[in-house]
């Protein structure tokens, strides 16, 4: 609803430098609508005559360049006599022409500055279905204020008038949007918006900017109340403090971070204020004149602590943003991306808001982008070769660990007989054998086998192995085994060097 | 006339059993023979004597030709029939332990002794003293730690061996074995069963006394360590021990007589000198048994 025009008229501002007619086609049926609408209203507010006089121009313009339909509609609209505007004193292109030579001229000032009107009138003709009558009848004026001020003399003075209801605007969203502090402030930044942006800015991105400017400026306000609240206690202190706590910071992600919680709450604060920096004020990275101008507004409006927020904010967005950078280089790599997803959500936000492009405003974006990509990239290949290093620092760490591990392990295997050999707990190359007979543990190496008692069970259970050993065993259990004579010599196997000692 | 007849027949039955095995796998056929003259022997005096009976059970039930001698190791007999048998002397006459052949000898004076069959099969301490182990170290009067006691089958015998005066502590931790080795040591005042874990030795220690020997037939991978531990606590300074080690127990891997090296080493370790060391085949398999003292003071030669 609110869009569509803005897109028409970002499609339209483009094609204005390229092809002016069509885009003065454009804009004409625009000011046509809205003033068919204004004079559907009414015409109390506006002057008759001026009135008159334009839409006689309008039809004029619509006769010349022959739009037939178009004109039978003005007519029957506005209720026109055919060849009523044949006396028109104003010719429109003529005015167009002036006010693109203008624009020319002067930088992308008063051209812009057309188009930007008749944009604005248009926008105010969208907007006139979502507000309030008297933004309604302010819109009216506008769109009467461009046809009255029609002279290319009166430009600057259109410009003035237009900053004017703008302000106006401002302080109507102001304050149905917050309290009237917050109004005068979020006044004093876009005034200072337009008085830095000066000549470049165009209303409609003002306006734009404005409703942006309305959003962030609510989170700024409640971040400065915050603020307050702190400096109230801390009185003048803040601004040693926040440096301190900015160096802190520093030193933290130096000294990798033990708080990442404060850190992370830090680092967003310093993401809102940056967000609040590049969308809001629009000023501190310009120049320190800029922060000389707004804070100059800020105290004709009186309030020292904002204006020292302001500062503070315009001072340490600045620091903060290779805080941040350090932050995020220096914490996980998963909070980077948050943080770049927060300020590119926002900036996303803030293009999306306003499309046509703020210079000053991008460009601060792209300060900042390039700030932290530059940072950023520089300090993740950092990370990641810091992280690669410790990783492998760690992996060579463990591979040599391991690799001192698995010897001393294996020594400790050797010694409590196990290896890598499942089950294995002997190791065969330090079994020493006290005696050669040892190696040998069968029946019939022992002395005295062949006549001794086992000799015939051995007979049996030689010949066998696992199941049938044991079916053989068991039948020899049964105690009917008959083994022969028992000797009563010794057969053992002496271990010599035993009683030595 | 008896004893001859008696004699003839089951001479006259093995060898001809002996001679019908032969052609067959050797020692089945015989044994199978030899059964079949013990019978026809016996069959053959069964309705003079009134111990026929038993039934099949072995020839080397006490006749009045049983010989019994005793063995070097004191307390271990030897019955010498027409085959020999290792036995004890029974200390609960009439009574059998675990269904073995008993031998009553009647001695000149006319007092009875019964005597028990001791199978090389069942116990691996008789296994080992046919191997012809040196010393078994187990005698009368001696005290005995018997770890691994199972259903208690080696330990009435050696409870027999050391008699009325000596005491053989069983320590069995499984309590279906030990339920028998209870039933068993009812009857045999100088059992004391252990229902424990041998590894664990404190919480028997209240129960047991010093020892002179040790027995260890709990066929454990760390058997030397439970061995040492028990030892420790409870094996007085030059005392003894005879431990069986299977070897399959211990590592299954390697050759049997690697593992009963390293284990002899590991006894080394723990103050036991290993003085003997036989095997038990072909009782066992793959089993040895290493018999040694504890702390022995040095000029013990």
């Amino acid at each position: 609803m609110l869009f569509v025009p803005r897109q028409v008229a970002l499609a339209a501002s483009p094609q204005s430098r390229a092809a002016a007619p069509a885009m003065a086609k454009e804009e004409l049926k625009k000011e046509k609508k809205s003033k068919s609408k204004a004079s559907a209203k009414g015409g109390a507010a506006g002057g008759g005559g001026a009135r008159a006089a334009a839409v006689a121009s309008v039809a004029a313009f619509l006769e010349s360049a022959g739009f037939p339909r178009a004109l039978a509609a003005l007519q029957s609209e506005a209720g026109l006599e055919a060849g009523a505007w044949a006396s028109s004193q104003v010719n429109l292109e003529e005015l167009v022409a002036k006010f693109l030579e203008s624009s020319n001229s002067a930088p992308a000032a008063a051209a812009v500055e057309s188009n930007g009107q008749a944009d604005h009138v248009a926008e105010e003709g969208g907007k006139k279905k979502k507000k309030s009558g008297m933004e309604a009848y302010e819109s009216e004026s506008k769109a009467s204020e461009p046809l009255a001020q029609e002279k290319p003399s009166e430009n600057v003075g259109g410009e003035a008038k237009e900053k004017k209801q703008k302000k106006k605007k401002k302080d109507k969203e102001d304050s149905s949007a917050a309290n009237a502090d917050s109004g005068e402030a979020t006044e004093a930044v876009k005034s200072d918006d337009q008085k830095l942006d000066g000549k470049k800015k165009k209303s409609k991105k003002q306006e734009k900017d404005d409703d942006v400017e309305a959003r962030l400026e609510k989170a700024e306000l409640a971040i400065k109340r915050k603020f307050e609240a702190s400096e109230k206690l801390n009185g003048g202190e803040d601004k040693s403090q926040k440096g301190e706590a900015k160096s802190e910071n520093n030193d933290a992600d130096k000294d990798s971070g033990a708080a990442e919680k404060k850190k992370k709450k830090k680092k967003e604060r310093t993401a809102v204020e940056t967000s609040e920096k590049t969308d809001a004020g629009a000023a501190p990275a310009e120049a320190d004149g800029a922060k000389e101008k707004s804070g100059a507004v800020e105290t004709a409006k009186g309030d020292n602590e904002k204006k020292a927020k302001k500062k503070r904010k315009k001072s340490d967005p600045e620091e903060s943003v290779p805080v941040e950078a350090k932050e995020a280089a220096g914490q996980d790599s998963t909070p980077k991306p948050d943080d770049t997803n927060k300020s590119e959500m926002e900036i996303e936000e803030g293009d999306d808001g306003k499309p046509s492009s703020e210079n000053a405003v991008a460009g601060k974006k792209r300060k900042l982008e390039e700030v932290q990509g530059s940072n950023l990239p520089a300090t993740a290949k950092e990370d990641n070769t810091a992280n690669q290093s410790l990783s492998n620092g760690f992996a060579d760490d463990k591979t040599n660990e391991d690799s001192n591990i698995k010897p001393s392990k294996r020594q400790k295997q050797s010694s409590e007989p196990k290896s890598v050999t499942p089950f294995q707990r002997v190791k065969l190359e330090e079994v020493k054998f006290a005696d050669d007979r040892l190696q040998d543990n069968s029946y019939w190496a022992k002395g005295g086998a062949d006549t001794g008692y086992g000799a015939k069970a051995q007979e049996v259970l030689g010949q066998v192995r696992g199941r049938g050993f044991r079916h053989e065993k068991t039948k020899k259990k049964r105690g009917t085994y008959r083994g022969g004579q028992i000797d009563l010599q010794t057969h053992s196997i002496k271990f010599e060097n035993s009683d030595d000692e | 006339m008896r004893p001859p007849a008696r004699g003839r027949g089951g001479r006259g039955g093995r060898f001809d059993g002996g001679g019908r095995g032969g052609g067959g796998r050797g020692f089945g056929g015989g044994r199978g023979g030899g059964r079949g003259g013990d019978r026809g022997g016996r069959g053959g005096r069964t309705p003079r004597g009134g111990r026929g009976g038993r039934g099949g059970r072995g020839g080397m039930k006490g006749g009045s030709k049983v010989v019994v001698e005793p063995h070097k190791h004191a307390g271990v007999f030897i019955a010498k029939a027409k085959e020999d048998a290792l036995c004890t002397k029974n200390m609960v006459p009439g009574e059998s332990v675990y269904g073995e052949k008993r031998v009553s000898v009647q001695n000149e004076d006319g007092t009875k002794v019964e005597y028990r069959v001791w199978n090389p099969f069942r116990s691996k301490l008789a296994a080992a003293v046919l191997g012809g182990v040196d010393n078994i170290w187990i005698a009368p009067g001696t005290r005995v730690l018997y770890l691994g006691a199972a259903s208690g089958t080696t330990v009435s015998h050696v409870s027999d061996i050391v008699g009325p005066n000596g005491l053989v502590y069983a320590v069995e931790f499984s309590h279906r074995s030990g339920r028998d080795l209870v039933n068993m040591a009812k009857k045999r005042t100088n059992v004391i069963p252990i229902i424990e874990d041998a590894r664990h030795p404190a919480r028997y220690r209240m129960l047991v006394g010093m020892v002179d020997v040790i027995f260890s037939d709990v066929a454990q991978p760390d058997q030397a360590r439970i061995l040492a531990l028990n030892a420790s606590y409870f094996l007085k300074n030059g005392g003894h021990f005879v431990i069986s080690i299977k070897a399959n127990c211990i590592d299954s891997t390697m050759p049997a007589e690697h593992v009963f090296a390293a284990e002899v080493e590991k006894l080394k370790a723990d103050q036991f000198k290993p003085a003997e060391q036989v095997t038990l085949e072909p009782f066992e398999r793959d089993h040895a048994c290493v018999v040694g003292g504890y702390r022995m003071p040095k000029k013990q030669k």
